[in-house]
């Protein structure tokens, strides 16, 4: 799989690790009320899933490409019933949004990243995926909901610029637009507001400082030893 | 998998979707966040999930899975789960 090139150059180790673990007393898992969906595994040892294709029930809302991620999806879905040990975790139905790397960056640990379910303040959401290349570049990609009337997301820090990125239209059924802004890695007290087509602010000022920490926990990781 | 703190579920780690997806679900209304994490093995480090951007209302963080071993875990001081296969 192209996208754990980076992190995990011998995959046959995870066909190692998984019988040791079950052998460890580490096995079950949590249940899902749902059959596993079409599209299946990725590779023999079941190491990752292949989400280069919208699953079935994946709406692809719009593309795009960022200097260090490279092309990305946005997509939207609805959620699947989760049942862990008979209690539901999360219901069906509930809309999804998920940002998909379509050529990941080796050193980039992670696909993608989504969540379901109403999210964040007053229609504004975010949640964000770090991306790395094999230079050490690290970027975060921060994405989610934003209201209808919001024709820009803004995010502003102690340390940067306020940078900006136009809303994209959300799924027909769904009265919410989308977002992804690329941002630095470091970003001090970032705050994530949504602007009107006149350019005025809303005052929702979201704290995204935890949403950082994957991205700054990613450009460590690029940093050479003291 | 789920972590339990004072003998209350506070957060679940599954897998769903033929294993394509990684759910982290905060369970409890306490404030603290939880998130998944997945282990490819020694000797490469966990690799967290999303953060539930939800709390403990209903909804997952949902992100493409990158290993077949998982936990959850949640801030301080509940902690972690163990480590489980999917």
């Amino acid at each position: 799989m192209q996208w754990l090139e980076g992190h995990m150059r011998q995959p046959a180790q995870t066909a190692i690790l998984v019988p040791l673990l079950l052998s460890l007393g580490l096995v079950a898992g949590c249940g899902s009320a749902n059959q596993p969906a079409a599209g299946g595994l990725a590779d023999s040892t079941g190491a990752g899933a292949d989400v280069s294709q919208p699953a079935p029930g994946e709406r692809t809302l719009a593309r795009g490409t960022s200097p260090v991620a490279g092309p990305w999806e946005i997509r939207a879905s609805t959620s699947e019933r989760i049942v862990y040990e008979d209690e539901e975790v999360q219901p069906a139905g509930l809309d999804c949004i998920m940002l998909v790397l379509l050529d990941p960056p080796a050193g980039t640990p992670r696909p993608g990243a989504g969540a379901c379910g109403e999210f964040g303040e007053n229609g504004l959401g975010a949640l964000e995926l770090p991306v790395m290349d094999r230079s050490g570049r690290a970027q975060v990609l921060l994405f989610g909901r934003a209201p209808a009337r919001a024709a820009a997301v803004e995010v502003t820090a102690s340390n940067a610029e306020p940078m900006r990125a136009h809303t994209i239209a959300g799924p027909v059924d769904v009265d919410a637009r989308t977002w992804v802004l690329t941002v630095p890695p470091g970003l001090q007290q970032p705050r994530i507001d949504w602007v009107t087509a006149e350019g005025a602010r809303a005052g929702t000022r979201l704290d995204a400082s935890h949403l950082m920490d994957r991205g700054r926990r990613l450009a460590a990781t690029a940093e050479p030893n003291p | 998998m789920g972590v339990h703190y004072s003998s209350i579920l506070r957060g679940v780690a599954c897998t769903h979707g033929g294993h394509q997806y990684l759910d982290g679900c905060d369970r409890y209304a306490d404030g603290l966040k939880a998130r998944a994490w997945e282990w490819i093995g020694y000797p490469f480090d966990p690799v967290p999930g999303s953060w539930d951007p939800n709390g403990a209302n209903s909804g997952c963080a949902n992100d493409p899975t990158i290993a077949v071993v998982h936990r959850i875990c949640v801030e301080h001081p509940v902690g972690c789960s163990g480590w489980k296969d999917t």
